[in-house]
């Protein structure tokens, strides 16, 4: 069937863009700003250029490379 | 069903096996060994993951993860399943699944790929998985502090210093790599070089142009690099930039070492975090590159299934198969690192227990294909010319005339005409001697593509290959001597407590400039070194990874054997002996064999009492000294690491043993159960 098909086609590309994403964390801001709907809807969350500069020293104070 | 396509399965992968047995003495189609591997990574995923998943582990999709507990929208974040596959595939895949078996082929491509396929499916998958499981119910805690928790201070102490060890071990080995890449090589050169300001403008660019804007940053960096490469032939071409880029092994050297410094001082995000993107987008798109190009060349494997090197003689290392070639494997079958990973940043990203299986198993089993990759385009280049490209010309008699005609006399038929056609067509002076395992890798990467997409390019396609690989391993050589940095400050904050402040530049400069000091120096031995120093520091990364492994399974064991599941902690120990024996031989090797060659001992006393008759060139006589006092430290560091696997071992046994008798042992400190409010079904 062409429709359940192209579905699946779909599927394997939303994976696809998601495991870029993860690989890269290029979707960090959106989590961010996600959670910050959630959790603290009142507060002003910050702008990406914040956003940016305070996650990304944090990021890398572990060991996220490996051999 | 799951039991016809279990059969179908086996089925494929015996006939795959056998079509790769019964072929011996005439060339192997790769297509074999990637119908094989598939059948094999499928069956390892389909039944053992997820007998292990639901038995083992009894993962619980209605328990909430530490990301759904502690969600903070930064470190903690329940996030989907594919993401985390790319997220924590990503953070493991580095350039030791591409060199290992690169090196690893000298015995043949046969033991090398049933090293890959059985020891990821049976072992490094299972630790990573485990180890990954493991943290998730313990709110993401480190190896290091599992360790403490459920071996005591013994096992937990080992874990650290065995980290920092591994890391100053693994950052010099990878920076050799670099430099024989670059040696003399003006077109490879500028490119590597040119990848710094790439890195920095795209820094910029993310800070201050459009913060943020991370993917499209990236994406300028990455065509700014495929112009590197390009503009590196032309740099080539041009007398007077050439002399520029012309450089000696000891001067890159000096180089790679003021880099790494720079990188661990400046800002994340003026080098580090720039780069990793980059390196990250050129990672994921030559896999998928090289994988499409494999499978629509379907070259043919021109290295014999065995060697003659099985014997122990080999010129790119010496030592017999057992233990060596899982010693030079390493990275693409079991990685001690990735238990570091899976007890790091991923676990708070696990969204549901469910995704476990596909991220810990599942990842681990691309990186082996990717090993798989790299075991392919190693052995499908004419055997004397691998041999020529991988090996130490001080190992097969002096200059290239006698090289070639001791490779010849091995059988492996090539000519000094024939490399030097070879290396005017990829662009650069000599591919002799270019130890390392890069350039041999850049070879047959741009035979694969240069032959799928348009042979007139081998030459951007070797150096596409050389860059990608350097952006790589200067990657990881920044985050590597970063985390190297956090370590060794933590531990001097004992001494003073300023000296742990992260962000006291003094304190900043001192420890940088220590681990810098410290990998730069067997970089530089590496260097100097007329065997060209691979030889010997692969084989004891090697070692310190597989050690590393051995204490990883060791803290899972005691898991394992404290839990519910006690009677399946075989899963994890049957690894563990054997890494054990592996480890145990290679180093007791490394440190007793009377063969110059093999044992640091016998190297070092060979080289001090042919300095001592006068036997040496003077060029020689001049390091002599140095390289025997670093024979000397090699030694102690491999019975370091032996000692601190054992203790390790023994910390583990000592619990099995407690347990057995039903004496207390540590209590195991998972986090109290939680339902989730994630998972559909679970939230009623």
């Amino acid at each position: 069937m062409p429709s359940e098909l192209s579905r699946r086609l779909r599927a394997v590309r939303a994976a696809l863009g998601d495991v870029i994403r993860g690989a890269a964390g290029t979707d960090a801001y959106a989590h961010y700003l996600a959670h910050q709907q959630r959790h603290h809807p009142h507060a002003a969350p910050w702008s990406r250029a914040e956003f940016f500069r305070h996650d990304l020293a944090a990021r890398w104070e572990g060991i996220r490379r490996c051999c | 069903m799951r039991k016809l396509l279990g059969v179908a399965l086996a089925a494929g992968a015996a006939i795959a096996l056998a079509g790769i047995a019964l072929n011996r003495g005439e060339p192997i189609n790769t297509l074999w060994i990637l119908a094989a591997a598939g059948c094999i990574y499928t069956l390892g995923y389909r039944f053992y993951a997820a007998w292990i998943a639901a038995t083992v582990l009894s993962t619980d999709g209605t328990r909430a993860t530490p990301a759904e507990r502690l969600d903070n929208g930064r470190d903690f974040v329940p996030t989907a399943r594919w993401v985390v596959f790319g997220h924590h595939f990503a953070a493991i895949a580095g350039p030791g699944p591409l060199i290992g078996p690169t090196l690893a082929a000298q015995f043949g491509y046969l033991p090398g790929t049933l090293w890959i396929l059985i020891g990821s499916v049976l072992g490094g998958c299972v630790q990573d998985m485990v180890v990954l499981f493991a943290s998730t119910r313990r709110d993401g805690r480190t190896l290091g502090q599992m360790a403490r928790d459920e071996l005591g201070p013994v096992g937990g102490g080992a874990a650290i210093v065995g980290t920092l060890a591994i890391m100053v071990i693994l950052i010099a080995v990878l920076g050799l790599v670099v430099v024989n890449a670059m040696k003399h090589s003006p077109w490879a050169t500028s490119t590597v070089f040119a990848t710094i300001p790439i890195a920095m403008l795209v820094g910029c660019y993310m800070r201050t142009i459009r913060p943020g804007r991370v993917a499209e940053a990236s994406l300028i960096g990455v065509a700014l690099l495929l112009l590197a490469v390009v503009g590196g032939g032309w740099v080539d071409h041009q007398p007077g930039l050439r002399a520029l880029f012309d450089d000696d092994g000891t001067t890159l050297a000096w180089f790679v070492i003021g880099y790494g410094f720079l990188a661990a001082i400046l800002p994340v995000w003026l080098l580090l975090a720039p780069r990793d993107y980059l390196s990250t987008f050129l990672k994921l798109g030559t896999v998928v590159l090289l994988a499409v190009a494999i499978l629509l060349m379907r070259p043919e494997l021109k290295m014999p299934a065995l060697t003659r090197f099985v014997d122990g003689t080999g010129p790119i290392f010496a030592g017999k198969l057992f233990p060596f070639v899982f010693i030079t494997i390493a990275c693409g079958a079991i990685s001690g690192f990735h238990a570091l990973v899976s007890s790091g940043t991923t676990p708070k990203l696990i969204r549901t227990e469910a995704d476990v299986r596909l991220v810990g198993y599942g990842s681990m089993l691309l990186e082996s294909l990717v090993a798989i990759m790299a075991m392919i385009a190693a052995t499908l280049l004419d055997p004397g010319v691998y041999f020529a490209i991988n090996s130490p010309l001080a190992a097969l008699g002096g200059a290239p005339d006698a090289a070639v005609a001791t490779l010849t006399g091995w059988g492996f038929p090539v000519t000094v005409a024939q490399m030097n056609a070879l290396a005017a067509q990829v662009g650069e002076a000599t591919l002799f001697a270019r130890t390392g395992g890069a350039p041999s890798l850049a070879v047959g990467m741009a035979s694969i593509l240069s032959g799928v997409f348009g042979s007139t390019l081998i030459a951007v396609w070797y150096h596409f290959a050389i860059m990608f690989e350097a952006v790589f391993i200067l990657t990881t050589l920044d985050a590597g001597t970063r985390v190297g940095r956090f370590m060794l400050q933590d531990a001097l904050s004992h001494l003073w407590a300023p000296l742990g402040r992260t962000s006291w530049y003094p304190s900043v400069i001192l420890s940088s400039g220590l681990v810098v000091a410290a990998w730069g120096y067997f970089l530089y031995v590496g260097v100097i070194d007329p065997y060209g120093g691979i030889n010997i520091l692969w084989p004891l990364f090697g070692i310190s990874n597989q050690m590393l492994a051995g204490i990883a399974l060791a803290v899972v064991t005691a898991i394992l054997l404290k839990g519910r599941s006690a009677r399946h902690a075989w899963i994890s120990a049957v690894p563990l002996a054997w890494l054990a024996i592996v480890t145990t031989v290679a180093a007791w090797e490394k440190l007793f064999s009377a063969s110059p060659k093999i044992g640091f001992f016998a190297g070092a006393a060979d080289l001090a009492a042919k300095l001592a008759a006068g036997a040496l060139p003077p060029d020689k006589a001049a390091v002599a000294g140095k390289l025997i006092f670093n024979q000397r430290l090699d030694a102690a560091l491999t019975a370091f690491f032996l000692l601190v696997l054992w203790a390790v071992i023994v910390d583990m046994l000592r619990i099995a043993w407690r347990r057995l008798r039903g004496a207390s042992v540590p209590a195991s400190p998972e986090a109290a159960y939680q339902r989730s409010r994630l998972v559909e079904g679970a939230g009623a």
